[in-house]
């Protein structure tokens, strides 16, 4: 009896506990595939750098340096089906187009249009960004051509960032942006 | 000398190949380790959004520059989705930081308080020549914008830039190389 008990005693000590591992691998191996495909990397993202003026906003009391040089990019948002809009035209605040659908996109360089209503012509603003360019002459304030991006609130963004590219492209470095004007009637 | 051979092909043949499964385990946990880090910390700042085109972006390097670099913890990413600029003509106005909705008022008061700590911190930007006065903020704020929301939202961001105090000048925009089949911006325009 008590050799019998010593016996169970002595086996239960000098038995190592086994681990199964197989099943914890097969787990482990499910988590890692799970986190693989629910990482997204996001490729090919890249940064236009768009400095904002000083001499503007709360903290600064003059006048902002004015130049006559300098080139005005218009993104309008204008009714569809319309050729050659006029003022009337122009879809100014959110409430006159709720779904975005009424009105279509037109690209302008001062009061210049560059392509049609609904197809604007990235070309003929790069041409002509290029030839304002090379006419510019450097002023006190201005060291180079000073180039204004302005559109209304509807644009959707891709546009923005399209004329953004093309600014880019002509070699401008002075871009701000600016609010839309509200024309005088 | 053939006894010997014999034993050593013997003992060849009898010895079995053991899989050492510790330091596969090991490897596993921490690659499990690594995704799972990774995981949570991407979707933070960077919600899924589908950028603009523009070939003359800048190459993100938000590793050398945010992590480690230049403007680590100077930076702001503000996203706005489709789906924000939805109902504008309803007064809905919202963008998102690390996941929070901003309306333009919260906005204003967060990229103001995001300056001054950033001044506080790092000292006023010098790097452009600004009127006597005015005090710029070394904050850099970079707006990450669907192709399709309108571009109001963008505007309350600049307003939210411009009306701080100390002044933020330093915007980006986030853009993709990649072309989108419904794509209209021609290629290699020069």
């Amino acid at each position: 009896m008590a050799g019998q008990t010593e016996r169970i005693i002595r086996e239960s000590i000098e038995e190592a506990p086994d681990l199964p591992l197989t099943p914890m691998i097969d787990v482990i191996f499910q988590l890692l595939i799970f986190f693989m495909f629910a990482m997204k990397f996001s490729g090919g993202e890249g940064w236009l750098y768009a400095r904002l003026p000083t001499n503007r906003g709360l903290q600064y009391s003059g006048t902002p340096p004015i130049t006559l040089q300098e080139v005005r990019v218009k993104l309008l948002w204008v009714r569809k089906g319309v050729p050659n809009p006029t003022w009337r035209d122009m879809i100014r605040e959110p409430t006159q187009d709720p779904t975005g659908k009424k009105g279509t996109i037109y690209l302008k360089i001062d009061r210049t249009p560059c392509g049609v209503p609904g197809r604007p012509d990235w070309r003929r603003l790069l041409e002509r960004l290029k030839v304002a360019k090379s006419r510019f002459r450097p002023t006190r304030h201005y060291k180079s051509l000073p180039v204004i991006i302005e559109a209304y609130k509807m644009v959707p963004f891709k546009y923005v960032v399209y004329a953004l590219n093309t600014v880019i492209k002509a070699g401008v470095t002075e871009i701000t942006f600016a609010a839309p004007e509200i024309p005088i009637r | 000398m053939a006894r010997k051979k014999k034993s050593l092909a013997e003992e060849a043949g009898k010895t079995k190949v053991e899989m050492q499964m510790t330091p596969m385990i090991d490897m596993t946990f921490l690659i499990l380790t690594f995704f799972m880090l990774v995981c949570h910390l991407s979707t933070l700042q960077l919600e899924a959004i589908q950028l603009p085109h523009a070939d003359e972006a800048r190459k993100r390097q938000a590793s050398q520059l945010m992590k480690g670099g230049k403007l680590k913890g100077r930076t702001v990413i503000v996203n706005v989705k489709e789906e924000d600029t939805a109902k504008l003509a309803e007064g809905e106005r919202q963008v998102r930081i690390s996941g929070r909705i901003y309306d333009p008022d919260k906005l204003k008061a967060y990229i103001q308080r995001r300056a001054y700590e950033a001044v506080t911190k790092y000292g006023p930007d010098k790097t452009v020549p600004t009127p006597p006065g005015v005090v710029v903020s070394p904050l850099h704020v970079i707006i990450r914008c669907d192709r399709k929301a309108r571009y109001e939202a963008v505007t309350w961001i600049m307003e939210a830039c411009s009306m701080s105090r100390p002044g933020v000048i330093h915007v980006y925009m986030a853009a993709t190389k990649q072309r989108y089949p419904d794509e209209e911006y021609p290629r290699n325009l020069r």
